[in-house]
């Protein structure tokens, strides 16, 4: 008794250390910039970050688009190896196998520079064209095939049916269970890749979420609602499909026809409410994040500020500036509309607009820090880190925050 | 179809009012609350105008001619731009004489006729002579609601007995000076080296307030396009749910070749129905992507859209001026219209979709549900009967 209550305990122990980065990250989702519970964080995420909706569907997309190649391409190849004698079959599937277990850094090379070869490098056929013929799918397809009763193909064949016919009408249904699973495990496996897409695209514009949350500052404020985010798709897939997730594992592993396709028919029954269901969730989050990134389009539209830039000038600046002959107070290399400078404190800053390096048609404020030189009142003399041809933002339309998406109305000039 | 008519109706109405109210020019206004104040800005008027500035100064009163109420404003021939009228007879005044514009409702009351230009008018002891007659915007007055207006040219010597105001009209006469014209107004004045104390007068910047009951406009018609996107979405996927189960009925007796020859005009204008559904789905699939809703900065938070603390105290630290100019008052009741037209119309809007389309597929379900009788004799022709 003593032993299986150590046991027990251990075990959840155990349990509450894998679920502890969950925990923390659900938890943690709810924070925001002041104390208490808050929803801010979804709020930003799905409101606010034109970024995380754009990974969001680049991720999407990736995802659906390969394993719509893949599955059927697995299939076929699959049918092809198990059902048919050819010259080099058993080396060529030896050579599906080797491709399968060799590790992705090691192919890295050769793909991109078959990739380079290809002209599409920075282009999501460069994620998506190497993913979508990978051979674990026809692997794992063929494996289970090979156990299925040949006899049942051959009386097809003698009935008159062609091949694409048997396939579709024997082979796919008995692996069905297979199929589900299988795309369970390819959607996981490709939502969540993060070397194939940083390695073969730098247009930030085309990276998928999972880049994006591991790899850049992007979500600072967010990051864990965008975990959150970034989860309940798999989440939701996994419970569509769970039934067929452990039977497409049992019966793979077997490789026997454990149970006819009418006894997993029979046991599916009841579970297909649940598939509708959770098809429907589906469906329905899918269609709730479309609106969000509509939403988002236009709120980023609305906070976008309106501001107006000057370009700093270098020269002399005069004690009273509307007086001519007025005392010197020295030559500078950035001089600025005293209107440029904003002060906390004892710390002066100012914005410079630059481009965004994630959309590159965009501009964002940047809040740098300065120290002011001189001054007269109407032109302050400051050094930073301001670039020589920086765009200082002199007036906006809306008090500005770090990172803030801007439009130029007009670029002034001190001296017009 | 009442409300849908109403609804049109307002729509056509809101767009009148704010086509009207687009053709006043915006302006920066400023309200002295002492004397000394203006002296500075006498003094900085040259700068201003050669940095691209269009000024014109107003000394504002009430007063009553014949019992009839009216608003005098004693001002410049920079006026002419800021008016918000149309002159009818006579001419805009210019400086130095003692010249009078009045409306034609005033002509009337006092003359008898709407041409009282060269007639003679007398305001606070002093004769002024009628040099033009103007009318004012119909649609505008009547939301506005107020007495009518006399425009005067300046004379120092007038002295008043009642309240007065004094105010700045500015607007923008370069593409320099275009936007943030409160922000560069200012620091041309300092720049000019006035001594404007900060205490002696409110600004109020509305040089882009004409833009705001067109973007309350724009909302609507955004909100109206989801609308008949969701709707027409609906329509499809009902009458693609009723052409299924129509056709998977009749697919059960009848080879498709044959269905098809059958039902071959229901089933082209089934296809142009869906084209047509298809094309104006695009265009507003296309609209509502383009969409754009432009705000004033001071209405949104800085940082988060949902900051609820910014809106309470925007909504309760609401500054209200006690007494507004022509054009503030004819801002804010131009606002607070199309404010309340839009809740109205969002409103009949919502109720019009829940009737509506609820009224629709309810009488194409009944259609639906009656099962088309396949003729005896094409079942016999078949075998797929046992009669």
């Amino acid at each position: 008794m003593h032993k299986i209550t150590i046991k027990n305990i251990f075990i959840f122990f155990l349990v509450f250390l894998c679920l502890f980065p969950l925990v923390i990250m659900v938890l943690k989702s709810f924070s925001g910039t002041v104390a208490g519970l808050k929803l801010e964080q979804y709020g930003r995420a799905l409101f606010q970050t034109e970024k995380f909706m754009r990974g969001f569907w680049n991720s999407v997309i990736y995802t659906v688009v390969i394993i719509a190649i893949n599955l059927p391409v697995s299939l076929l190849a699959a049918y092809g190896f198990t059902q048919f004698n050819f010259r080099g079959r058993d080396t060529i599937f030896w050579a599906y196998i080797v491709l399968m277990l060799m590790p992705f850094q090691a192919t890295i090379v050769p793909q991109y520079l078959t990739l380079k070869a290809l002209n599409i490098l920075d282009t999501p056929r460069a994620v998506i064209l190497p993913n979508a013929f990978s051979t674990f799918g026809t692997f794992l397809i063929a494996q289970y095939m090979r156990g299925m009763d040949k006899e049942i193909f051959e009386a097809g064949r003698i009935d008159g049916h062609s091949e694409l016919r048997l396939m579709l009408n024997i082979a796919m249904p008995v692996c069905r269970p297979l199929l589900s699973a299988l795309t369970v495990l390819l959607f996981i496996n490709y939502w969540s890749m993060v070397e194939q897409p940083l390695i073969f695209i730098t247009n930030q514009q085309l990276l998928p979420l999972s880049v994006l949350l591991g790899g850049t500052d992007l979500f600072r404020k967010i990051t864990y609602a965008c975990g959150i985010l970034f989860t309940i798709l798999p989440l939701l897939l996994y419970l569509l499909s769970y039934e067929d997730l452990l039977q497409g594992i049992a019966l793979s592993s077997t490789t026997g026809n454990q149970r006819t396709p009418v006894e997993i028919e029979r046991h599916n029954e009841g579970k297909r409410y649940d598939r509708k269901v959770f098809g429907k969730v589906i469906l329905i989050f899918l269609g709730v994040m479309l609106i969000f990134t509509l939403a988002t389009q236009k709120i980023t539209y609305m906070m976008t500020a309106k501001v107006e830039v000057v370009s700093p000038r270098s020269g002399e600046l005069l004690e009273i500036p509307q007086m001519k002959g007025s005392d010197s107070l020295g030559y500078f290399s950035a001089i600025v509309p005293a209107s440029c400078v904003f002060s906390d404190g004892d710390n002066h800053y100012l914005y410079l607009a630059m481009k965004d390096r994630f959309d590159e048609s965009k501009l964002q404020a940047i809040k740098v820090g300065i120290t002011i030189s001189a001054q007269n009142g109407v032109e302050t003399a400051v050094s930073g880190a301001i670039p020589g041809n920086a765009a200082v933002i002199r007036y906006t339309t809306r008090a500005l925050v770090e990172g803030n998406y801007i439009d130029v109305l007009y670029w002034g000039n001190e001296n017009e | 179809m009442i409300i849908f008519i109403i609804l049109m109706l307002l729509m056509v109405l809101q767009d009148y009012v704010t086509r009207n109210f687009a053709s006043i020019p915006g302006r920066l206004e400023i309200k002295f609350l002492n004397g000394d104040q203006q002296g500075s800005l006498f003094k900085a008027t040259q700068l201003l105008e050669h940095e691209g500035y269009l000024i014109s100064y107003i000394r504002e009163w009430e007063t009553d001619i014949n019992n009839y109420p009216v608003i005098v404003y004693q001002t410049d021939q920079n006026y002419s731009y800021f008016g918000e009228f149309k002159l009818l007879k006579g001419r805009w005044f210019s400086d130095g004489n003692n010249q009078a514009v009045i409306s034609k409702n005033l002509s009337l009351e006092i003359y008898g006729t709407e041409d009282g230009v060269g007639r003679e008018i007398l305001l606070e002891g002093h004769a002024y002579t009628v040099v033009g007659i103007y009318e004012s915007n119909s649609v505008l007055e009547k939301i506005r609601k107020g007495p009518d207006y006399i425009y005067v040219t300046g004379n120092s010597g007038l002295e008043i007995y009642g309240v007065e105001t004094h105010r700045l009209l500015v607007a923008s006469s370069k593409e320099s000076t275009k936007h943030f014209l409160r922000e560069k107004f200012m620091e041309t004045l300092y720049r000019g080296g006035s001594t404007l104390d900060a205490e002696g007068f409110l600004m109020k910047d509305m040089s882009k307030t004409v833009g705001i009951p067109r973007q309350l406009f724009k909302g609507y018609i955004f909100v109206l396009e989801c609308i008949a996107l969701i709707w027409l979405l609906q329509c499809f996927l009902m009458d693609l749910k009723i052409f299924i189960s129509k056709y998977k009925e009749k697919m059960r007796t009848q080879y498709l070749k044959e269905a098809m020859e059958e039902h071959l005009t229901a089933l082209l204008i089934t296809a142009i129905k869906w084209t047509v559904m298809a094309f104006v789905g695009i265009f507003l699939i296309r609209k509502i992507i383009y969409f754009q809703l432009e705000l004033p900065g001071e209405w949104l938070p800085s940082d988060y859209i949902f900051d609820i603390q910014f809106y309470q105290k925007a909504l309760f630290n609401e500054k209200i001026t006690a007494y507004p100019s022509y054009y503030e008052g004819l801002y804010q009741s131009v606002v607070s219209f199309s404010k309340h037209l839009f809740i109205l119309k969002i409103v009949l809007t919502i109720l019009w979709y829940l009737i509506v389309p609820k009224a629709l597929f309810s009488g194409e379900r009944q259609d639906s549900g009656k099962k088309d009788t396949i003729p005896k004799r094409r079942l016999i022709r078949h075998g797929k009967t046992n009669i």
